[in-house]
């Protein structure tokens, strides 16, 4: 007889029922996998004999075995199969039949005594699950630690082979548990880190709490040891909480990605990613053998992305990060199939005004040739350069700045004060644009811009006032917009004062020739 | 005009060098460069004319100028250096008889407080009718022209490539319009000559020889900028430098020149009352500014040059206000901010 266990199969973020069949009928004794399986799902039957036996239960023997995996068509990979498979072959073997069985969904890898070894990166498989309105899934019982936070659905634990094979044919009772939205705690931790570390800064401290607050882009210029990096390692403790979608979202990217990267952190904190400048295209955009991994971009998905000494990454992958930047995901196409991942997050660009770093430092001697400058700054191209809302320009210290009072009095803000001011704009943005389908004012285009940054007299004067003296470009108008809505936003405000955009222009992008 | 120049004056230009002068004479006595190119005297010059006459054919087709140190148009104060160029290049009009002249140089790293100045220079010196010579490079030369092309008035870069080689190539829409605008690009080397770095020393005694007195804005200790002022003060031309902060290394070399008889300009207007030229201008008065715009102004008045963070506490207040003033006043054009640096802009 022939038996049909369902199981899936995951593309990227999307998941393809399979469903198991296997015949088992009389002939040469054999056992054979079909339907495009990978090598690990063929290894799989080494594993089925053994955890059979090892269960106490009848592998079929004499006979001839086929399992197929349909569609046939598509490549299988992972271990995931293995007690699909073994279900079928029993089932199979012994002519079963369980109404309950036929919408279940089941997961899991066999080890040879007989065990279910967890299915691995359960979150977006289940995500992935929801979509295609699966209701029942049975999974390993290690994994419901993070099965049970995706709500909507039941699951079925299982500990091993004879546990399942009992619910199967109805000997063995297992309680169905259904997932929860959970109380999202944020962790308590100690961060060793805080913004009061940070001494003076003041600008680029107001730079950070508005680039967070409103999802935009920023980039610091500065010579070396003037604090870039300090004060972007500070970021994460001023980062608003996440949403439950935004959660599983990010959840699941992770649990896509490789189990390096995996922790029970992304579950309470917005990814901070800091990747090395000799990154590779595929591991910044997303990529590799088989079905392609999410890269760097996707992993700071609803968090932050800091590119230290961002011209010194590989030209190519600061130009692969446009389109990404604008769609807020990415596609990775092969020519079998194309996988989507999402990709929103701030990107943090720091750099140096010169090659040597030293460039109008008055206590220090550059040593660039003008051409080696301009050669350095060409390295972020226009169109990245639009990419950024913010600038702040970070000068170095002078003898006099260090020496004098400033020590003492410059303590300035802490994380805290600046979590609360952030967490009250967000709070505000997503009141506001509850029914649209963007939640930041970064991400204000178009109509919606002229929408939500509306400008009354006094503050329009303002506005064309700057951009007609500050020689604003048309897209930098827009920026300033944007980053105005945001402040308005930390002050409570409704409407766009004269003084808000006034601060904005402060964060323009300033013309590098000076006059 | 009448061209008063063959092909063997273009290969005597060429290699001519410091003794230009001297060789000259000689080729006078002998009834001209042709005599002195079929003779044997400077064996070590090569004899390929061949590559004259072809770069002549291109001058002629191009619409180059050429002015030979025989000719009326020749600046005349740039005769009476010591290694003048026996020829000059150039692209648009050369500086009339008797228009004043003033030469404008400094880093091409300039600070922003540098790159304020040599515009602000250069824009006093171009509404009173002053040419303003200079280097064309980036920095505080680009700045000078700029400043002076704004004002209206006329300009002169001389380049260490040929003129039709624009250098930096970045500076090609100011190229153009140095020479749209009544001034002129000029050069001692032949059409088509890459800038090769050991130009520069030599374009640089023309800037300041055409000059009748040099400003140097900003100078490291050891640059190119502190070479042209010492080939000014070898050519008899009055060197004025600009005053920067002692401990800014930009302005190591200026503040050197100073200590050894440069006069130093303590105000824009300096220049002109220098020079000789009455102030033509009536002063404009400053825009109007509320009370704390003052305030703020008076400290980066007081500080010169001032960081975000040291104006902030001088001006103890928090910083959201004080941005939105900041930007006030950079619309109303009194301050500037450049690399986290604010200056006044007046």
């Amino acid at each position: 007889m022939v038996s049909i266990i369902k199981s899936c199969t995951m593309y990227g973020m999307c998941a393809e029922i399979t469903n198991v069949e296997c015949d088992v009928s009389k002939g040469m004794p054999m056992l054979n996998i079909v339907g495009l399986p990978d090598a690990a799902v063929k290894e799989s039957r080494e594993r089925l004999r053994a955890a059979i036996k090892n269960s106490g239960l009848m592998f079929p023997m004499s006979k001839r075995i086929t399992i197929n995996l349909s569609p046939a068509g598509t490549k299988k990979e992972g271990t995931h199969l293995d007690l699909a498979m073994a279900l079928g072959l029993l089932v199979s073997a012994e002519d079963i039949y369980n109404e309950k069985i036929s919408e279940l969904i089941v997961l899991g890898e066999l080890s040879l005594n007989g065990r279910v070894n967890s299915a691995g990166r359960i979150a977006s498989v289940l995500m992935a699950l929801k979509k295609l309105n699966v209701r029942s899934v049975m999974i390993p019982k290690e994994d419901l630690k993070e099965a049970i936070i995706i709500e909507g659905i039941d699951i079925y634990p299982v500990k091993d082979l004879s546990e399942a094979y009992g619910f199967v044919s109805g000997t063995f009772h297992i309680d169905k548990v259904s997932g929860n939205r959970p109380e999202i705690i944020s962790k308590e931790e100690v961060n060793m880190e805080d913004f009061s570390d940070v001494k003076g800064r003041t600008e680029a401290k107001r730079a950070v709490e508005i680039c967070v607050s409103g999802f935009h882009n920023l980039l610091f210029t500065g010579p070396p040891g003037c604090g870039k990096s300090m004060i972007a390692k500070r970021i994460p403790t001023v980062m608003p909480e996440m949403g439950y979608e935004e959660m599983l979202e990010v959840m699941s990217i992770y649990s896509v990605s490789n189990a390096a990267t995996y922790s029970e952190d992304c579950r309470y904190r917005r990814p901070f990613r800091t990747p090395a400048t000799n990154i590779s295209h595929s591991a910044m955009i997303g990529g590799g053998s088989g079905i392609p991994k999410p890269g760097e971009i996707s992993l700071a998905h609803n968090g932050i992305l800091f590119l230290d000494e961002m011209p010194e990454f590989r030209r190519d992958v600061l130009e692969a990060l446009r389109q990404p930047l604008e769609d807020e995901k990415v596609s990775i196409s092969r020519s079998s199939w194309k996988i989507t991942y999402p990709c929103k997050f701030i990107m943090i660009g720091a750099r140096n005004p010169c090659p040597c770093g030293y460039l109008n430092d008055p206590m220090h001697r550059c040593s660039c040739t003008s051409m080696q400058i301009k050669r350095y700054n060409d390295r972020l191209s226009g169109p990245i350069m639009d990419r950024f809302d913010i600038f702040v320009d970070m000068a170095p210290e002078n003898d006099w700045e260090k020496t004098s009072v400033f020590d003492k009095e410059m303590v300035g803000r802490d994380s805290a004060g600046m979590r609360k001011n952030i967490d009250f704009a967000v709070n505000i943005q997503s009141e506001r644009y509850k029914k649209e389908n963007f939640k930041y004012n970064s991400q204000l285009k178009g109509r919606a811009l002229k929408k939500y940054c509306y400008l009354d007299g006094e503050s329009m004067e303002m506005y064309d006032m700057g951009c007609a003296a500050l020689k604003v470009s048309k897209r930098g108008a827009d920026k300033v917009l944007r980053v105005a809505r945001t402040i308005a936003d930390l002050e409570g405000e409704e409407s766009i004062k004269g003084v808000h955009l006034a601060e904005a222009f402060q964060f323009r992008r300033r013309d590098e020739a000076g006059i | 005009m009448k061209q008063e120049y063959d092909v063997y004056d273009m290969w005597f230009s060429d290699h001519a060098g410091r003794r230009v002068r001297e060789l000259w004479e000689k080729a006078e006595k002998m009834g001209g460069t042709r005599f002195f190119y079929e003779s044997e005297l400077m064996p070590s010059w090569k004899r390929d004319i061949r590559k004259y006459e072809r770069a002549c054919e291109e001058i002629k087709k191009t619409g180059i100028g050429v002015c030979s140190i025989r000719d009326g148009d020749y600046p005349q104060i740039l005769k009476e250096i010591y290694d003048p160029p026996f020829l000059l290049y150039y692209k648009g009009e050369l500086p009339k008889k008797n228009v004043r002249i003033c030469g404008i140089v400094g880093s091409r790293k300039a600070t922003a407080y540098g790159r304020k100045m040599a515009y602000d220079f250069g824009k006093i010196l171009g509404e009173n009718g002053v040419w303003v010579v200079s280097g064309m490079a980036l920095g505080a030369d680009s700045c000078a022209h700029k400043g002076c092309l704004d004002a209206g008035g006329m300009t002169a870069a001389v380049l260490g490539s040929g003129v039709d080689v624009c250098t930096p190539s970045s500076n090609k829409k100011l190229f153009e319009e140095i020479i749209g605008s009544g001034g002129c690009v000029l050069s001692e080397f032949l059409p088509g000559t890459p800038g090769y770095a050991s130009n520069y020393p030599r374009r640089n005694r023309i800037i300041s020889g055409m000059s009748e007195n040099i400003i140097v804005t900003e100078a490291d200790e050891k640059s190119g900028t502190s070479v042209t002022a010492n080939m000014a003060l070898e050519q008899g031309r009055e060197v004025f430098a600009l005053p920067g902060n002692i401990t800014s290394i930009m302005s190591k070399g200026t503040k050197r020149l100073i200590k050894e008889g440069a006069v130093p300009l303590i105000s824009v207007d300096d220049i002109l009352l220098e020079m000789g030229i009455s102030v033509s201008k009536i002063k404009t008065k400053g825009p109007s500014l509320s009370e704390e715009e003052q305030k703020v102004l008076n400290i980066i008045e007081e500080a010169g040059e001032v960081s975000m963070d040291g104006l902030s506490l001088l001006y103890g207040k928090s910083s959201p206000e004080l941005y939105g003033i900041l930007t006030v006043l950079e619309i109303k054009g009194v301050i500037l901010k450049n690399n986290g640096k604010i200056i006044v802009a007046k």
